[in-house]
């Protein structure tokens, strides 16, 4: 018997149906929309994580390598670089001025027979300048020095000098002291001096901070403006901020924070204590585009400071606008990324304040979409300066230092920019 | 017979079945990519954190050579201290106490330093906020919002440090959890989640040269399986790293990293010591160091740590491009 029974649905059915499917589908369909957008928000997180990471790696690795400042793959160096060197006047005496990277053979500046005398002339880098030698020792006494005259630390002049033979008989001085004339003199201690003076013309001011030992006083006597009974101004004798002078605040050694009249040989602290002295590099991603100017300009800049403690000089080109303009490098990582990536940059900056050297980390992240900003800074403990140096071999590369378990001494048989 | 009706029951649940489970697979997948990218990011993660406490031994490792230019060598009764990698007095290869003694960290001899937290460090203090509240108790009238400070402030953890008859807790709070063996520095317990994340490993090279290795993993500073088996003994050795096998996984799994550091004996000298305000000033003779917690200030008074940094500053480091052969 044929069945009667229907095969379709009745209207009720039909509408109960529609009703609890919408009600299904909707759900689902806000759930998958909260699912995804909580993947979404996960992943572009999970982006953000990855961009922190490598923008992290990528400054820990620029403070163990400086290569922002140096890339030793980039070889020749470019006409503008911190290997370059170029004379520089002051106080009417034109020096030949190296900067950072600059070999110290270029410069004259290296000792390859060392004595272990004061006749050594010459940077010995294999000296570990104990405290029982003599000729690491500071002669003077700062607390003789007088105001208003360029005998900064005391006379002994006649103990210590940058010549080995200086004519101490200006009556100038003399007269204004009520001092002796001495003649021509021999004083017992001239390695110091000189090697105050080489790595300042070697290197550039950081890199004489660098250099030399926590407790030096950064002053001797020589070819000052009293010929061989003052010391050069360039040492001691702060100028006022010159808000006018595009290359730092002034093209000197000294810090502001004693005055003008009072200035004397500081150590490295009174020195940075108002103002900072940067490593300027030639880089295309500082503001200033340091990459561009001319290598004497570039010389000047890593020879000056600039007013960072105090406000009135903050926003001029003397200040910390300038400042930063000029010492940080503000480098884009992954130029070619997809447009809705967010920009990340990795900054490091290169400075001595305030007694410190300070490897200033900066990770930037700029999201095309909203626009926000993020970052993260830091400081680390990593390669200095001189490491840096040693690190590089003189004609482009990495030097290789190794050792044996037999002779613990690292040694490497490149030649760095150290090396004679 | 009902085929067909039994066939349209069938292809409503197949419908069903379909939905529930395409959207299952969906969810599924989704989840799977979420966790892949967290675990991803994880790994990611835990690369970077290896790397941050391998670059934290670096400041361990500098901190230590800093102060083995002078301390702890005081076993005996004199007190000694020692006088500088260099020795400041004539020159000769510390660090020493008497002139004319052997240098007590030899050259070529690496030491490994691996870190961990004590359970009880020494002189700890309590982590009380206010030893001294102000008393809210209106019915104490003698003590109702007066600041008296009738407790010292801090406290040690040992108990009872003040009472006469608590010697046993005043050695607690000198020496923390150290188990004292003579002639041996102090080793404090663990706490057992702050083991086999990170290490330091010192070798001198040279007077005042040193190969600082700075690692985060389980090695705990050994070179080799061998060397472990070698200092350590074979059964805690194999306690420690199962064997030279899994020992090389542990060691394929951990960041190391190679500098060259050179320790002076300069001290920093400080703000206005020896030149124009230290004269005009009072503090001629203050040393305020380069990490000093108080500021210098006119009229300010130079503390305790204002005092001079007594143990050398670090000259120089190099991050070295490669592994050196000996370390």
């Amino acid at each position: 018997m044929r069945s009667h029974r229907t095969i379709g649905f009745t209207l009720i059915e039909m509408l109960i149906a529609i009703a609890l499917g919408v009600i299904i589908i909707t759900t689902c369909a806000a759930g998958f929309r909260v699912a995804s957008q909580s993947i979404s928000v996960a992943n572009r997180l999970a982006l953000e994580n990855t961009l922190m990471r490598s923008g992290y790696f990528a400054a820990v690795t620029e403070a163990d390598y400086w290569e922002s400042f140096d890339d030793p793959n980039a070889m020749p160096a470019p006409a503008t670089s911190l290997r370059g060197s170029a004379p520089l006047t002051y106080n009417g005496v034109a020096t030949a001025r190296g900067m950072a990277f600059t070999p110290m053979n270029q410069m004259g500046f290296t000792c390859a027979a060392p004595t272990g005398t004061e006749a050594d002339r010459g940077w010995d880098g294999a000296y570990q300048w104990p405290a029982s030698d003599p000729r690491s020792w500071y002669h003077g006494q700062i607390p003789e020095f007088m105001h208003n005259i360029d005998g900064k630390f005391g006379f002994y002049e006649v103990f210590t000098h940058l010549n080995s033979a200086p004519n101490l008989s200006s009556t100038a001085l003399v007269q204004s002291a009520n001092l002796v004339a001495y003649g021509v003199a021999s004083p017992l201690h001239t390695w110091l001096p000189n090697q105050l003076e080489g790595m300042k013309n070697a290197l550039g001011y950081y890199g004489l901070y660098d250099y030399f030992p926590a407790n030096t006083f950064f002053g001797y006597y020589g070819h000052g403006d009293w010929g061989d009974q003052s010391l050069s101004h360039e040492w001691a004798n702060p100028d006022a901020p010159n808000t006018a002078t595009p290359n730092g605040s002034q093209f000197k050694l000294s810090g502001f924070s004693q005055g003008y009249d009072y200035a004397t040989v500081n150590g490295r602290n009174n020195n940075t204590n108002a103002v900072s002295f940067p490593i300027v590099p030639a880089s295309g991603f500082t503001d200033f585009r340091t990459d561009t100017l001319p290598v004497a300009d570039l010389v000047g800049r890593n020879h000056s400071s600039w007013v960072t403690n105090t406000y009135h000089a903050a926003g001029t080109s003397a200040g910390v606008s300038g400042f930063l303009g000029n010492a940080l490098v503000r480098t884009p990582l992954m130029e070619s990324r997809p447009a809705y990536w967010p920009a990340l940059h990795v900054q490091v900056a290169r400075y001595a304040n305030q007694c410190r050297f300070a490897t200033l980390c900066r990770i930037t992240w700029r999201s095309p979409l909203t626009g926000a900003t993020a970052e993260a800074s830091f400081t680390v403990l990593s390669t200095t300066l001189r490491g840096a140096r040693q690190q590089r071999h003189q004609s482009g590369g990495w030097a290789t230092w190794t050792n044996s378990t037999s002779d613990p001494i690292l040694r490497t048989t490149d030649a760095t920019l150290d090396s004679p | 017979m009902p085929i067909v009706s039994r066939s349209v029951g069938g292809q409503r649940r197949g419908t069903v079945l379909i939905l529930v489970a395409g959207i299952c697979a969906l969810l599924a997948s989704l989840s799977l990519a979420f966790m892949i990218t967290m675990r991803a990011a994880a790994e990611e993660s835990r690369a970077l954190v290896c790397d941050a406490q391998a670059r934290i031994m670096l400041y361990a490792a500098c901190n230590y050579i800093q102060e083995a230019s002078r301390l702890g060598y005081d076993n005996g009764p004199d007190h000694g201290e020692a006088h500088g990698w260099i020795d400041v007095r004539d020159g000769s290869e510390g660090p020493k106490i008497n002139l004319g003694d052997p240098p007590r960290f030899a050259r070529g001899v690496p030491r490994r330093f691996p870190m961990y937290v004590w359970q009880q460090t020494r002189y700890a203090i309590r982590p009380t906020t206010a030893y001294n509240p102000i008393s809210t108790d209106e019915a104490d009238d003698s003590r109702f919002g007066r600041p008296y400070l009738a407790n010292p402030d801090p406290q040690p953890v040992a108990t009872e440090f003040s009472s006469a008859s608590s010697t046993g807790q005043v050695r607690d709070h000198l020496h923390g959890d150290a188990l004292i063996t003579p002639g041996r520095d102090p080793v404090g317990t663990p706490r057992w989640n702050s083991v086999n994340l990170s290490w330091f490993r010192i070798l001198r090279v040279d007077q005042a040269r040193f190969l600082v290795t700075c690692g985060a993993g389980q090695t705990q500073g050994f070179r080799s399986f061998q060397e472990a088996s070698t200092d350590l003994g074979a059964d805690a050795a194999s306690q420690l790293f199962g064997d030279a096998d899994m020992f090389t996984q542990f060691r394929d799994q951990e960041v190391r990293a190679w500098y060259q550091v050179e320790w002076s004996p300069a001290v920093i000298g400080g703000i206005n010591n020896t030149t124009d305000g230290g004269i005009i000033g009072a503090e001629h003779f203050i040393m305020l160091p380069e990490n000093a917690s108080h500021q210098y200030y006119p009229g300010g008074v130079a503390s305790q740590s204002n005092s001079r940094n007594m143990v050398g500053t670090i000259r120089w480091i190099q991050r070295l491009t490669t592994e050196p052969a000996a370390w």
